[in-house]
């Protein structure tokens, strides 16, 4: 079966600087949840933007059910850091989910088409009673199930995921995975995380990130390999569902 | 009331009021786009290099505001370039393109035998001056905006709104980035008539700022711009009248003035 997200040996550098990636090999299934973690810098946010087509890899080959990422479009939800995200934007919720579905369509009107995928978006979602409302009244956990509905509008079968819980509170964490978890029945959902910890609770897999590939696998995140990714003990592994505060902002 | 019954007697005021009313539709569209987008040094940049193509049209006996217009899109598009490729020197490269323009302007207007005092009107605008082939060329420019952003406005929306997720969606973000710059240079030539090319940052962010303030969506924000615009024009044109000032800082001290109003009261509601 073609594999929905494939790396092979790929490696990339922004400008004509070092490799931030290097020598990456990594399958993804089309019903995998993974998270992809590792250190701030450690190059897992650029492997997730270079899945999403937004960057090309200097060596090796990016694929998305088989092809380039830059012609699977259809396929690919992307969501970016939502602790980045302007808040102040003049845009209500259900306008900001309908932009996940711009394609080829022009005009003020979108058409019933996009705007029952929409609306299936906002509802899987439950943003439905917060519609009407602008982005800059949501809370952090409201913002980001907004910028899930966008991705999942476009009805994809990958779900990219930037920092998707940090800096929210254990319980709105604890809704987005769950939501996270029912898509994986008709999409492959990857994350990246700087957060070891908590990530392990939830995912199904988990790929080390630094530079390279680490490690890879269910059970392997052990003590040893925390460190080697790190640099230093982590002591979040074993209590899993523990969030706490980590350092922000990634590559 | 002076102003109301001058109005009726005079076209150069009918002109002038058109002008006004016309210019504002255009620039709190635009407008709008400039500030959500946080660009108004890039349009304040437009403006001042529109000096340069004035300078150059005026040397060779063209229309000012020929030169005024291609200048505007040329500098928008050099500005465009060098934001999308070269973001880490931006702000010098700006600075630089704002300063140029006005150098070649001031150049060849002091080469330009007679000297007009004509400069000053572009510079700070005389709505007054207004004459019926300037009004065409406002409406024209107004439907040219208009048709721009009814067509492509989700595409608009979404580069302003979140660039990186619009190109994971196939969009041409650095096209469409570059269409809106060429709109920003059209209202600028357009709102220069209105409020001279040095004002025209003001009158093109104000309104939009404070419609933002007050508004959930783009289109209501450019709704209540246009209409902001409209009432500062309006005002500023029957205030400078009677005690005969120019209308153009008028025109500005009011949207200043509505400014700050707007920001104290959302101050007060929160």
């Amino acid at each position: 079966m073609t594999p929905s997200l494939a790396f092979q040996g790929v490696s990339f550098g922004y400008g004509d600087g070092p490799d931030v990636v290097e020598n990456v090999d990594l399958e993804i299934g089309p019903h995998e949840l993974i998270g992809l973690i590792g250190p701030n810098g450690g190059g897992k946010s650029t492997l997730l933007k270079l899945a999403a087509g937004l960057l090309k890899p200097r060596q090796g080959t990016v694929q998305v059910f088989g092809r380039a990422p830059q012609e699977a479009r259809d396929k690919i939800g992307y969501v970016p850091q939502f602790a980045l995200f302007p808040r102040d934007f003049p845009i209500t919720v259900a306008q900001a989910v309908l932009l996940g579905r711009l394609g080829g369509g022009l005009g003020l009107r979108w058409s019933a088409r996009d705007r029952d995928a929409a609306d299936r978006a906002i509802n899987e979602t439950e943003l439905a009673p917060l519609a009407d409302r602008p982005l800059s009244a949501l809370s952090g956990g409201e913002l980001q199930r907004v910028l899930i509905a966008r991705a999942l509008a476009a009805e994809p079968r990958l779900l990219l995921l930037d920092e998707p819980t940090s800096n929210l509170d254990q319980r709105a964490e604890e809704d987005i995975f769950a939501l996270l978890a029912k898509l994986t029945d008709r999409m492959a959902v990857v994350l990246v995380s700087h957060d070891v910890g908590f990530v392990t609770g939830y995912v199904e897999r988990v790929a080390c990130i630094s530079r390279t590939l680490i490690c890879h696998g269910t059970s392997a995140v052990t003590g040893e390999v925390i460190n080697e990714l790190y640099g230093h003990p982590v002591r979040a592994v074993h209590h899993a569902h523990h969030h706490h505060p980590a350092p922000q902002g990634d590559t | 009331m002076e102003f109301l019954q001058a109005l009726f007697e005079h076209e150069f005021l009918q002109r002038a009021l058109a002008g006004g009313l016309l210019a504002s539709i255009g620039c709190g569209v635009v407008g709008s786009y400039v500030v959500v987008q946080r660009i108004s040094l890039l349009a304040g940049a437009i403006a001042h290099a529109v000096l340069g193509g004035m300078g150059i049209a005026w040397y060779f006996g063209a229309n000012p505001l020929a030169g005024a217009l291609v200048a505007a899109v040329i500098a928008a598009l050099i500005i465009g370039w060098v934001k999308l490729r070269f973001a880490e020197r931006e702000d010098t490269a700006i600075s630089a393109i704002w300063a140029l323009g006005m150098a070649i302007g001031i150049l060849f207007i002091s080469q330009t035998p007679g000297y007009s005092v004509d400069l000053m009107g572009y510079l700070f605008g005389n709505l007054l001056m207004m004459s019926s082939s300037d009004l065409q060329l406002i409406l024209a420019l107004d439907v040219v905006i208009l048709a721009f952003t009814v067509l492509f406005f989700r595409q608009f929306l979404a580069v302003c709104f979140d660039p990186e997720f619009a190109r994971v969606r196939g969009l041409k973000v650095e096209r469409y980035y570059l269409l809106l710059l060429v709109l920003v240079a059209l209202t600028v030539v357009m709102l220069i008539q209105v409020v001279g090319l040095i004002l025209v940052i003001a009158l093109m962010t104000l309104p939009a700022a404070i419609a933002g303030r007050f508004t959930h969506s783009l289109a209501a924000m450019m709704g209540f711009a246009v209409l902001l615009g409209m009432a500062f024009t309006t005002g500023g044109l029957a205030i400078s009248y009677a005690p005969d000032l120019p209308s153009g800082p008028v025109i500005i001290m009011l949207a200043g003035i509505g400014y700050l109003l707007a920001a104290l009261v959302r101050r007060g509601a929160r």
